[in-house]
């Protein structure tokens, strides 16, 4: 295998009031070198628990197992030191809320260089330089005045791009976005999620990209993983998705989501509400709230399958589902 | 049309704030002089962004906040202001209610459901215990909650969950109005369709207006029949929704509508770095998205 | 303010075997506590003698045989002045602690909901009384009204009002934030009704844990106080009376009246905090 992030069947499990809670079940997952890949899921999904394990950032007292390779070497077995180089190297970050990843009292500019002084032995010239270059790439203007301002001073929506400028300092492989717009109004989102797809593809930069929003992530990802409950439950290129979602689940999300410009008297909702991994007993997942749930799925878990372009973990994939349960008002 | 069951006339909210060389007079002005009416059973959605003054609006019409001049009516008589008489501030609850974004921090963490609806109903109407428990009965069942839940506390529920209860409280005033500010926008996929799906459901059932605060303009067509396009604390566009989400007017409602992730959509640069133009004539307010400076 | 940093480090999933430590530490102050108040209720009916009862030929007895813990300089016995002592001992930090307790939170959950220039100043005058020591202040009181156990009271339920109302009036700015109070006020509720319905109940584990760590301080203030001679009076029988009583007599070698007082204030304070912060941690986790 040639992916540059690989993830073989991630288990986490975190201690909890009645012992262990299992939060991430089996998760296997490749990102090749310049791939953009999409983990989509609701709020408890094991999404952003997915990339916490990827870069060592579980809270304490979580068990991991399975494996996670980076371009051929397992990040759970790197000692400190070539973790700390490898986080600072080759791998960049954007998170959900930029303020809570930004020391409030030094300035954007000083920020930005210790990112960029990080790694390689520029001067300090060269430094600053560097600096305006990814400010400027990720369409801030009037550098001077800020970088000699401070995070307050800034919207989110700038912050944010400040963000991704100080995750690129370091030339990294791999772009981690972690609902990098949720928290950002509709046209700021547009904005920033356009500027992390152009400079991911100028710079041939691997990502992946965490959203609960399936069409954006149709948008700016090659391949999407959805899932639900600590599992992927479905993984197909993008543009596969919406218009042939296998998985209930996905096609229920699709269906649940209001569309511009298509009105319905009632939304399809999915019943019930998202569970969590260790609430999962022998069965499939999404048993409990799937409309074409039968006896084998309450039995046993479904193996992932393969469908055009990708894998669904479901028995029944891709079969019609009955018509008559379509839109009822919900978790009853 | 009949008379509007809520209107807004001239309404305007200045804040004081810092002097910096953004806003030299002090003064910051989160909604100008802006008026809107709501029909009887209608469903008014007021769309914006952040900063454009559409949660002032709620909070100036439910009366959280005083505003600086205009007035608020409800079925043609004016809102009263300040402080008032217990009878008063009664009659007020029973026209206009409001459901936050927030599930978890919405709800009393100490009051069992049925609790809290009980004490809404006792406050407004003269009930027996009998009475009443058949109320919140059928309060409860009207947003899809079961017995099981009626008994809980909030920390046993899930978001969803949370914000039914809200609704259900809401609704026990019986109001005329209920302002739903951006009360699905915090609950996942799935959920958020439950819950408009109820809203629809309880619309149809009790004739209750609603105004709409919201983001998110599809949302907006599933439960609204005409909307208002605030920016900066201004109306830009109204109309019926349809007409609005399929001719937008504005560049910026076109804008809006083109940021909307769907089936197909790209991303685009625009070329500016911060927003389009502003609207005619009027110099910006120092709302968060002018802190971006233009090229 | 140790309560206060508790309270701001929201229950980390990390916590295990040192919670249950916690857990066994907050149990014995709890026993310790309960002990201590059934002594005083209870004390004619346990203490085996009269605690005024002198008896000159007994006096400087050791510990053991007919007094537990040996009698006094005068030959009365330590262990009944101990239990009787608790009841002095214990009303007076439990009057400090009620009034501060009431006082407290009306001036916090006004100024919470008010607000604006009314909170300031509130703000302001609650910094004044906190710069002057409490034992100052009870001493000065002492001085004008003269000495006993309700002047010191008086006065330290007064300093004791900004340890009970800073902390409540920041969790109070915090409630009344919240969309649920909002969804209140719309509904039509008057502010007293949605402040005693629904904003107290919601700052009383706070209460309680800001309360008991004061009652603490407030036994050691007062313990002071009596020490010094400006409290209780003798004959009877007091904690901090019978430190200051004893001492003369440990010149001769004969500790027991100092030491055993002297331990039960520790005891009496350490429990307090104990159960205080044990308590912070148990309401945190049923809170959040």
């Amino acid at each position: 295998m040639s992916a540059l992030l690989s993830i073989d069947r991630l288990r986490v499990e975190l201690p909890g009031e009645k012992g262990t809670r299992t939060v991430i079940h089996d998760v296997s997952l490749d990102v090749g070198a310049g791939e953009a890949v999409a983990l989509v899921g609701e709020s408890g999904s094991g999404k952003s628990m997915t990339t916490r394990a990827v870069m060592r950032l579980l809270p304490e007292g979580a068990r991991l197992s399975g494996e996670i390779r980076f371009d051929g070497v397992s990040i759970p077995g790197m000692d400190r030191r070539a973790l700390r180089r490898w986080r600072a190297t080759r791998v960049g970050m954007v998170f959900q809320d930029p303020r809570a990843h930004i020391n409030p009292v030094r300035r954007i500019g000083d920020f930005l260089m210790e990112g960029v002084r990080l790694d390689r032995r520029l001067s300090a010239g060269q430094a600053r330089e560097r600096v305006s270059r990814l400010m400027r790439a990720v369409g801030v203007g009037d550098v001077d005045r800020r970088l000699s301002q401070y995070p307050h001073e800034l919207s989110g929506g700038l912050l944010q791009r400040v963000m991704i400028a100080a995750a690129l300092a370091t030339e990294p492989d791999l772009l981690l976005a972690d609902e990098p717009t949720t928290a950002l109004d509709v046209t700021t989102q547009e904005e920033v999620v356009a500027i992390i797809d152009e400079l991911r593809r100028e710079r041939g930069l691997a990502m992946l990209f965490i959203t609960h929003d399936l069409d954006l992530a149709a948008a700016v990802c090659d391949r999407i993983a959805v899932m639900y409950a600590g599992s992927i439950v479905e993984e197909r290129p993008a543009g596969a998705l919406t218009p042939d979602a296998s998985h209930p689940y996905t096609r229920g999300l699709l269906a649940a989501r209001p569309e511009i410009g298509r009105r319905e008297s009632r939304l399809r909702t999915i019943e019930g509400r998202p569970i969590s991994a260790f609430e999962v007993g022998d069965g499939c997942a999404f048993a409990t709230r799937c409309p074409m749930v039968r006896d084998l799925c309450r039995r046993e878990r479904p193996a992932p399958v393969h469908v055009t372009g990708g894998r669904v973990a479901c028995h029944f994939a891709g079969e019609a589902e009955p018509q008559a349960v379509a839109g009822d008002g919900g978790a009853r | 049309m009949s008379h509007p069951v809520l209107e807004v006339r001239d309404l305007r909210k200045v804040y004081p704030v810092a002097v910096t060389e953004d806003c030299p007079d002090g003064e910051f002005t989160a909604l100008h002089r802006e008026s809107f009416a709501l029909a009887p059973g209608g469903s008014l959605a007021v769309v914006g962004e952040s900063g454009s003054g559409k949660t002032t609006c709620a909070r100036l019409i439910v009366g959280l906040e005083r505003a600086t001049s205009g007035a608020v009516l409800v079925d043609g008589v004016e809102r009263g202001r300040g402080r008032m008489s217990a009878a008063r501030r009664r009659r007020r609850g029973r026209e206009v209610q409001i459901v936050f974004q927030d599930p978890y921090s919405s709800l009393d963490p100490r009051q069992r459901v049925r609790d809290c609806l009980a004490e809404v109903l006792t406050l407004h109407f003269d009930m027996g215990a009998r009475q009443r428990d058949g109320r919140v009965a059928e309060l409860i069942d009207q947003v899809g909650l079961d017995e099981r839940q009626a008994g809980a506390l909030p920390r046993a529920l899930s978001g969803g969950q949370r914000q039914r209860v809200a609704i259900a409280r809401a609704l026990a005033a019986e109001p005329k109005v209920l302002i739903l500010d951006e009360a699905v926008a915090a609950l996942d996929v799935s959920i958020q369709a439950q819950v408009l799906n109820v809203l629809a459901d309880v619309r149809e059932a009790t004739g209750v207006a609603y105004l709409f605060i919201t983001h998110d303009l599809a949302v907006v067509q599933q439960v609204c029949d005409d909307v208002v396009v605030m920016r900066s604390g201004r109306i830009i566009e109204r109309g019926p929704v349809a007409d609005v989400l399929e001719r937008p007017a504005h560049p910026y409602t076109r804008r809006l509508l083109a940021s909307v992730p769907r089936p197909g959509w790209t991303p685009r640069r625009r070329a500016t770095e911060g927003r389009p133009p502003a609207p005619s004539g009027h110099p910006l307010p120092p709302v968060s998205e002018t802190k971006e400076a233009l090229p | 303010m140790s309560v206060l940093q508790l309270a701001a480090a929201p229950g980390s999933p990390a916590i295990t075997s040192r919670d249950r430590r916690f857990g066994a530490l907050t149990a014995v102050s709890c026993a310790v506590v309960t002990l201590l108040t059934l002594a005083a209720v209870f004390a004619p009916a346990v203490a085996p003698y009269d605690p005024t009862q002198v008896d000159p030929s007994a006096v400087y007895q050791g510990p053991g045989g007919a007094h537990p813990l040996g009698t006094d300089d005068v030959g009365r016995d330590i262990l009944s002045r101990l239990l009787y002592g608790a009841r002095a001992s214990l009303l007076g930090p439990a009057i400090v602690v009620v009034v501060a307790a009431v006082v407290g939170t009306l001036v916090a959950v006004t100024a919470a909901w008010i607000g604006g220039r009314f909170d300031a100043f509130v703000s302001r005058a609650l910094d004044v009384i906190f710069a002057f020591p409490g034992l100052v202040l009870a001493i000065v009181a002492v001085a004008v009204i003269g000495p006993g156990l309700m002047a010191p009271a008086a006065a330290l339920s007064i300093s004791y009002i900004p340890y009970i109302a800073r902390v409540l009036r920041t969790a109070a700015i915090r409630q009344r934030n919240l969309p649920y109070i909002a969804a209140l006020e719309v509904q039509g509720f008057g502010a007293a009704a949605i402040c005693a319905r629904h904003l107290v109940p919601n700052l009383l584990p706070l209460l309680v844990v800001q309360a008991t760590v004061a009652f603490g301080y407030a036994l050691l203030d007062l313990s002071a106080v009596s020490f010094l001679g400006l409290g209780t009076q003798p004959p009877a029988p007091e904690w901090g009376l019978m430190v200051a009583n004893g001492q003369p007599s440990i010149v001769a070698g004969h500790l027991e009246q100092s030491l055993s007082a002297g331990l039960t204030i520790v005891v009496a304070v350490v429990a307090f905090n104990l159960l205080g912060q044990g308590l912070s941690r148990a309401f945190l986790g049923v809170d959040r």
